[in-house]
């Protein structure tokens, strides 16, 4: 099971970003990379540190990453899903 | 007269409340110098009427996006606002609401999608919630009409709530408190219909699903746009508008000019409706009985996706591939539509973000989307061939499509917005909002699109007169020879393509071309120059400077696709 990219897995880290997660697990925000507003950007859509959030898909071909935050969906961007960063709880 | 404004997160039913609120006169327009749309309406309910507006859907109010400052703007000149809200995303919306409250305007909270709240397991207390934000809650369910009635009477007691502005991370704490005291949950056990949406939005079964609805969109546009041509428009024009047309044609015998602009010329001693070229025969024609029909198939299915909520999802699972190209997951709906006819695609290109990004959309639209003219005319014209070259220039112009992507990804310089998309949750499509959005957008169409093409079809009549065509023809006739080993006639049909693409092809085939010739005429056809009404839009929708640009692009793309057409073929 240990591949190349295991050094994100969460059982070795815990704190990684969205982009790393895996499909299906769930965790919570802990940091936003600040870039050109983005943290006010996604603070108007309800993504905070401390929000509860689970990863649901990961678009093919660099495609959006798809979370569900209080049982709604939204699609970001590889861009902005690198700079989410975000604690797996076990 | 008491404005009232509807101001809420998009995707909440807010134009549904809008319909269902709004009057016999609404107008729907941009908003001055924008392209973010407006409606408006005069409502006369139960001894009250007031000026309804409907504020663009934002999630917050100082963001620097056009839409939040319009938002904005509009709401300052209101009287009364009325915060539509999704019941079941409450706390999401709610931020919106402490801005509103913020801004000191009386204010009336719709909680909308009551019913849906109540079957998935959302308990809100609704008196709760109004006595802690401080101003009247009415739940309603837009759809169906349930609260309509209580949410104008409400209006009367919208209040001014006491409240201390605060920093993000104090709204959205309170806004935790507020979710706290009025909201519980009771357990849901996904059925097997949730799981079917969910498949929806993975990497695998999701591509497939998108790919399975593309090609449904695709089917049904052209099944509903040719009912509508042969079983409505050509029966009412051969029937109706033809005999109408013998007898201005007598009536103006007394002005050949004045008769050759508005009917045209008579092509085998009577008027042509595809060849005659007059205002009123070919303008009229092209316009309501073959684009027409199109454009009200297209958007009665964009409508539908729209409002079954698959649209964005569709832009979510194709924002990767058309990443490559420097576009995003929206830019299939123009690029779907141009499939249709290249007008209403240009004009969709204001669903996308940045100018920048509608002049690649508009510009990878007039050359390597093939409308349904041009389509007609590739089957037309090689289709006795068999399946390889029909399949060669698909091929070709979809390689000129992704290549020209690439490159203009790389040379339009400009700022492109990251992706931060919501996607609702499936919700059954509502007749009386698919309806009234489609002759909206319709009448839409046919106030920008008419005048132009009308404007663009009587310039080229005139043309015609002055034997500008063969001149320009005969000029480029030796280029066209030694480059793309085309015979000096071609260069006509090029011309002529200009104005129409199908006629266009058919004038190809009395040329005696060779299969290898065919094709290199259909390719620079169809990407050559887009046909005269698509010009015109593009003029219309992104000036001069930007037409001119396009206008090159199509021609150095479409000439080197010919010359490498002709040596490797």
């Amino acid at each position: 099971m240990i591949k190349k990219r295991c050094v994100f897995h969460p059982l070795l880290n815990s704190t990684f970003s969205l982009i790393d997660m895996l499909p299906g697990q769930t965790g919570v925000v802990v940091d936003i990379d600040n870039v050109h507003g983005l943290a006010k950007k996604l603070c108007v859509m309800g993504i905070i540190p401390g929000k509860k959030i689970t990863k649901i898909s990961q678009i093919l071909a660099g495609g959006p990453i798809v979370i569900r935050m209080d049982s709604h969906d939204l699609a970001l961007g590889r861009g902005v899903a690198r700079r989410i960063k975000v604690r797996v709880d076990r | 007269m008491k404005k009232v404004v509807l101001a809420g997160n998009p995707n909440v039913g807010k134009s549904v409340v809008f319909t269902r609120l709004s009057g016999i006169y609404t107008v729907s327009s941009n908003y001055p110098g924008t392209t973010v749309e407006i409606a408006r309406s005069l409502v006369n309910r139960s001894g009250t009427s007031f000026e309804l507006i409907d504020a663009p859907g934002i999630y917050a109010l100082e963001a620097d996006a056009e839409a939040e400052k319009i938002a904005s703007k509009i709401i300052d000149q209101a009287d009364v606002v009325v915060n539509v809200v999704d019941a079941g995303n409450l706390e999401r919306n709610l931020y919106l609401t402490f801005e509103l409250l913020e801004k000191k305007k009386p204010l009336v909270m719709a909680l909308n999608m009551w019913d849906e709240v109540q079957s998935r397991g959302i308990r809100i207390d609704i008196e709760k919630l109004s006595q802690l934000l401080g101003i009247p809650v009415i739940p309603v369910v837009a759809t169906t009409g349930e609260g309509m009635k209580k949410l104008v009477q409400s209006l009367d007691d919208a209040r001014v709530a006491a409240i201390v502005p605060g920093s993000h991370q104090e709204r959205w704490r309170e806004i935790g408190q507020v979710i706290e005291a009025v909201q519980t949950f009771s357990y849901y056990k996904p059925s097997w219909l949730d799981r079917i949406k969910e498949a929806t939005l993975l990497p695998v079964s999701g591509f497939f699903i998108g790919l399975g609805v593309l090609y449904g969109v695709f089917w049904l546009v052209r099944f509903i746009g040719e009912g509508l041509i042969t079983s409505i428009l050509d029966p009412f024009f051969h029937t109706v508008y033809f005999p109408l047309l013998l007898r201005l044609d007598k009536l103006l015998s007394f002005s050949p000019f004045l008769k050759t602009v508005l009917i045209g010329l008579p092509v085998n001693g009577t008027i042509d409706f595809e060849q005659s070229l007059g205002l009123l025969s070919t303008g009229v024609y092209v316009e309501l009985g073959v684009v027409l029909p199109y454009i009200v198939a297209f958007y009665l299915i964009l409508g539908l996706l729209e409002d079954t909520g698959y649209l964005p999802r569709l832009a979510v699972l194709l924002d990767g591939f058309l990443h490559r190209v420097g576009l995003h997951g929206y830019a299939i709906v123009p690029t779907l539509l141009g499939l249709g006819c290249n007008v209403p695609g240009i004009l969709a290109t204001r669903v996308l973000e940045s100018e920048n990004e509608r002049f690649i959309v508009s510009v990878l639209i007039s050359v390597g989307i093939p409308c349904a003219s041009q389509q007609a005319l590739i089957f037309g014209v090689l289709g006795k061939y068999g399946t390889w070259p029909v399949t060669l220039v698909y091929l070709v112009l979809l390689l000129a499509w992704i290549i020209l992507g690439v490159i203009l990804k790389y040379t339009v310089k400009g700022y492109r917005p990251a992706l931060i998309l919501e996607i609702p949750p499936y919700r059954l499509p509502y007749w009386k909002t698919v309806l009234p959005k489609l002759w909206l957008r319709v009448k839409g169409f046919l106030k920008e699109a008419l005048p132009v093409v009308s404007l663009g079809i009587l310039a080229i009549n005139l043309l015609f007169m002055t034997n500008l065509f063969p001149l320009i023809a005969n000029a480029i006739g030796p280029v066209l020879k030694t480059l793309l080993g085309l015979p000096k006639e071609v260069s006509l049909v090029l011309a002529l393509g200009f104005l129409r693409k199908d006629i266009a092809m058919g004038l190809l085939t009395p040329l005696q071309l060779t299969v290898k010739q065919l094709v290199i005429s259909s390719v620079m056809l169809a990407m050559f120059f887009p046909c005269v009404a698509t010009f015109m839009v593009i003029l219309k929708e992104l000036g001069i400077k930007r037409l001119i640009q396009a206008t090159g692009i199509m021609i150095v793309a479409a000439t080197f696709t010919g010359i490498v057409l002709n040596l490797v073929l």
